[in-house]
């Protein structure tokens, strides 16, 4: 589909692509990847390569890590692969999966992740161990 | 353009905020009562918060030709003390007669307590005994699905809540389905760091589309910004939204669900 001659009546900045989606209600015209790549790839290059030299300066510092670090790797191993709904994957991998309310909330905030086993590391475990 | 900010803690903000908001074109903002950063020790402490909420706020925002409304409860963080969330929830109902009040909000979980849940229970119990709209929060981060699981059950376990007079906030790509599935609103919260960012918001629109939805900005004393929802307009525009939708989302679809409640007036085109 070549893509790069329509745009948007009277708005040249705005690209917008003929592949339409049906959601109740209205046509949502969805970006090509070439537009999605356009608008976006820049912010993606940049967060990797923030979430790279985090990991430098994590590895330089002296002392010991907490869980989060084992955490935030779990959740990027979901970014590898085609498979989709990645974000939710992740937002999942660092979730507390348990069901019943904790006896006392002591004034402690989220951290960002959760400290004890997800499904998802524990499926990650089997799969290693022989 | 023109939206609505249906979720600011505007008594942290500046005028300067207001004052952007209202050249940004917002016509209505609404206004959750919230934790303030530090526990308060007295019912009178709320007392005097739910006033500010409910007489000082408006007459501020109405500087800047925008109106406000506000959501009263004692805020999930503010759980754990029994003795003084019961000194509390006895207050409430006074402020919810007030005519710029919409219902009952943010209520819901923080760290998904038990004592958070019995809070909740009561403030779910007052909205129904005096028919107002909920206005749920989510717990943060790692608490989130857990937190909006037990939300959701305990809400739908009470016959006299109407999904549609319920909004879920801060759902994110784990959340959404679930609450949007159940019949309730979910809002999205434009956070530039702990919620979601435009790019993900428009995301979710893109796969679940922009019926019983709405964005806010929930500008606080923390790293927030208000303009969220405007600017978060303005990537829908990029993303090739129309015009049409794009009003959709950020004035109609809080205006279709905030005039459940009769108090809410839509503002004068
Ligand atoms: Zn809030």
């Amino acid at each position: 589909m070549d893509v790069s001659s329509i745009f948007k009546e009277g708005n040249a900045c705005f690209p917008v692509c003929k592949m339409e989606r049906y959601i109740v209600g209205f046509v949502l015209e969805l970006m090509t990847r070439q537009q999605v790549l356009d608008l976006y790839f820049m912010e993606a290059r940049s967060k990797v390569l923030d979430l790279a030299a985090f990991l430098d300066r994590v590895d330089r510092a002296e002392g010991k890590e907490d869980f989060r670090l084992n955490a935030l790797r779990h959740a990027m191993s979901h970014l590898q692969g085609r498979q989709l709904r990645r974000a939710e994957k992740v937002l999942l991998s660092l979730s507390d999966p348990s069901s019943l309310p904790i006896e006392r909330a002591l004034g402690q905030g989220a951290c960002g992740a959760w400290s004890g086993p997800t499904p998802d590391r524990q499926r990650k475990k089997k799969s290693k161990s022989p | 353009m023109r939206y609505i900010e249906p979720h600011g803690h505007m008594v942290s903000r500046t005028t300067d905020d207001y004052h952007d908001m209202a050249t940004a074109g917002c016509q209505v903002v609404c206004e959750p009562a919230f934790w303030a950063g530090f526990d308060r020790n007295s019912a009178a402490g709320f007392y005097d918060y739910f006033s500010q909420l409910t007489e000082q706020e408006p007459k501020r925002a109405a500087r800047y030709g925008i109106q406000h409304y506000s959501w009263i409860c004692l805020n999930p963080k503010e759980s754990e003390n029994l003795e003084l969330a019961e000194e509390v929830l006895s207050i409430i109902p006074e402020f919810l007669a007030k005519p710029r009040v919409l219902g009952v909000g943010e209520i819901g979980l923080n760290k998904n307590s038990r004592n958070e849940l019995k809070v909740l229970e009561k403030h779910v119990d007052i909205a129904a005994k005096h028919d107002q709209l909920i206005l749920v929060h989510t717990p943060h981060l790692e608490d989130k699905l857990k937190g909006t699981r037990l939300i959701l059950d305990l809400l739908r376990n009470d016959s006299r809540i109407s999904p549609e007079r319920v909004i879920i906030d801060h759902v994110e790509e784990h959340t959404v389905k679930m609450v949007l599935n159940r019949g309730f609103w979910a809002g999205m919260t434009l956070y530039p760091e702990s919620k979601c960012t435009s790019a993900r918001a428009i995301d979710i629109l893109d796969l679940f589309g922009t019926d019983r939805i709405w964005m806010n900005s929930a500008c606080d004393w923390g790293h927030s910004v208000p303009l969220a929802v405007p600017r978060t307009a303005l990537e829908m525009k990029k993303r090739g939204y129309s015009r049409d939708v794009i009003d959709k989302m950020i004035y109609r679809n809080p205006i279709e669900f905030l005039s459940q409640c009769p108090k809410f007036k839509v503002p004068e085109e």
